[in-house]
């Protein structure tokens, strides 16, 4: 083949895009590492460099914090990704069937995706107000009542709920691509032999939409280790820090005023590590069981 | 065979009735306490409005500033849309035909941004250096390069799908580089840039925290933060801000049930290949 355009051409077409993914991504990220190291405070004047001290205050003085917030995030998202992918097959496998009305109850289940936090958060803020809000009009009639969002027990149960009625349309639609590419000789040629029902779901369906499962599941956990502004929304980490995941932590390190922004850039660095290591175990599980299954 | 298939099916649209109630029922409570009075709504917050009563989304209005935050959305939405699409189709395009060498690591590089920390304490120190903070220059520019790495991505896989025939006579016939990207690949790409746009104006109408951060002048507010802020200031009068949660959502949901075709195929391309 003929080379048909100037050499730099290429390079010049990339550099926009190259550029801003540059500023916009690796610099940042790569900043957080550095400015970790450092006490840096907003004024690049005034700052030195600390080694890891950061990180060791973080391990050594913020312990229980730290701990605290990585405890909450785990329960977060072990919850949030088992109800979301469990909920997520069950309607892709429903809106996959024959039946009338299938593309509206699609929209439908997908539409809270398109609404964004704010309105999620404000929404269902009204909804769970303890004074006139709806819900507690609903617990009223059995005669009682609650503090909602901001009872320490209630609220991480309520901030998992509505991270699921936000992304469970997600997770079904990645399953319904899924569920689409499974072809239909198979179950033809299943229910020859007498699987129908549950048990062509159980020994065909799940078996051939395992790649896609994994593929949710380390989205959903991705998802939910890193979400902070809907619970910032919902409940600002409150009441009483029980719903203060890592990443609510790390975010409100930041405006602290106790704290240097070089200190929460370490706990920024943490929190990417604890997601790495979530990542590589739940991986290697994955990998693991697919290759006993095969 | 048929029914046993009978049975099934009803409980499939008994089950599927009762999820989509709970997605679609908190909104219709939102917009039906956006209808009523103060009085109305503390009285019985339940009830079904007696009156349209659109005084509400007035206040809602007014008191909000929400002519401006609609203006800047409208402004932040629609610049970083076009300019996130012709920077990927032009980026999306030479990656895809390996013209350049190392095509192999930015892709590497782009797959690994899926993990990478937020980084806004560096990000708020370049923008505030920079004084792109609070301009509308600035914004557009990060809310456009902040996942410009995944736009790429979606384009690169669907320029494969263009024969490389084309390219060749395009050249024979003179066209150059960049005008053949903008005037031939780009119109041929039209389904997945529609897609890609779909994706950007979801984001940048939602964004919240990127504002939050970005953009804490009140004149350059979009609706998101706006509505926010609003909520601290009249968190008591729930009518007034319900109506202003119905303004905001309005725009989207026009959009959605309009183009929910290349929202929906964005949302699973983009994931399944990032």
């Amino acid at each position: 083949m003929v080379k048909t355009y100037r050499s730099w051409a290429p390079w010049m077409a990339i550099l926009p895009a190259l550029l801003l993914f540059f500023v916009f991504k690796i610099y940042p990220a790569l900043g957080t590492l550095f400015f970790s190291m450092t006490d840096f405070n907003g004024n690049i004047d005034h700052y030195s460099w600390v080694g890891l001290k950061n990180y060791k205050n973080a391990l050594t003085i913020n312990f229980d914090d730290l701990m605290n917030a990585i405890g909450i995030s785990f329960t977060f998202a072990f919850f949030t990704t088992v109800i979301q992918n469990v909920l997520g097959v069950a309607l892709a496998v429903l809106v996959n069937l024959k039946i009338r009305g299938k593309n509206a109850y699609r929209s439908i289940l997908f539409m809270p995706n398109v609404l964004g936090v704010v309105i999620i958060g404000l929404v269902w803020t009204l909804i769970f107000d303890p004074y006139s809000g709806p819900m507690n009009q609903i617990l009223s009639l059995f005669g009682t009542s609650s503090s909602m969002l901001g009872d320490s027990k209630l609220a991480l149960p309520l901030v998992i709920f509505v991270q699921v009625w936000t992304s469970v349309g997600y997770a079904m639609v990645l399953y319904l691509a899924g569920l689409q590419g499974i072809s239909q000789d198979i179950y033809e040629a299943a229910s020859m032999d007498g699987a129908v029902g549950w048990k062509s779901f159980r020994h065909i369906t799940l078996p051939l939409l395992q790649p896609i499962i994994g593929v949710n599941i380390l989205l959903s956990i991705i998802g939910s280790l890193r979400v902070f502004d809907l619970i910032m929304i919902l409940t600002n980490g409150g009441p009483d820090d029980s719903t203060m995941t890592l990443g609510m932590f790390v975010f409100k390190t930041i405006f602290d005023s106790n704290g240097t922004q070089g200190y929460a850039s370490a706990l920024g660095i943490i929190h990417f590590l604890v997601i790495a290591v979530v990542v590589v175990i739940v991986q290697t599980y994955m990998r693991r069981r697919e290759e006993k299954l095969s | 065979m048929k029914l046993t298939a009978k049975l099934p099916y009803g409980l499939a649209h008994v089950i599927l009735i009762l999820f989509s109630l709970l997605m679609l029922l908190p909104i219709l409570m939102i917009v039906n306490i956006a209808l009523k009075t103060n009085t109305e709504f503390l009285n019985s917050p339940m009830a079904i409005a007696k009156s349209l009563n659109f005084d509400n989304f007035k206040e809602a209005w007014k008191q909000g500033d929400m002519v401006v935050n609609f203006k800047n959305s409208l402004i932040y939405t629609a610049c970083s849309t076009v300019l996130t699409c012709v920077i990927a189709a032009l980026a999306a395009y030479p990656i895809s035909r390996k013209h350049v060498r190392g095509t192999g690591f930015l892709l590497g590089l782009i797959g690994i941004t899926l993990f990478l920390p937020d980084g806004i304490v560096p990000l708020l120190f370049f923008m505030k250096y920079t004084e792109l903070l609070n301009t509308y220059g600035g914004y557009i520019l990060l809310s456009s390069g902040i996942n410009m790495a995944l736009m790429v991505f979606i384009l690169v896989g669907f320029v494969k799908n263009i024969p490389m025939e084309l390219d060749e006579a395009a050249a024979l016939d003179g066209c150059g580089y960049f005008r053949y990207i903008l005037t031939i690949i780009m119109p041929l790409l039209k389904p997945a840039i529609t897609t890609v746009a779909m994706l950007k104006i979801i984001n940048v109408w939602n964004d919240f925290i990127n504002p939050y951060l970005y953009l804490t002048d009140k004149e350059k507010r979009p609706l998101t933060s706006g509505l926010y802020l609003f909520v601290g200031e009249f968190s008591t009068d729930w009518t007034i801000l319900a109506a202003g949660i119905v303004i905001v959502v309005t725009p989207l949901v026009l959009v959605y049930l309009f183009l929910q075709k290349y929202i929906i195929s964005g949302v699973s391309s983009g994931a399944l290949k990032g």
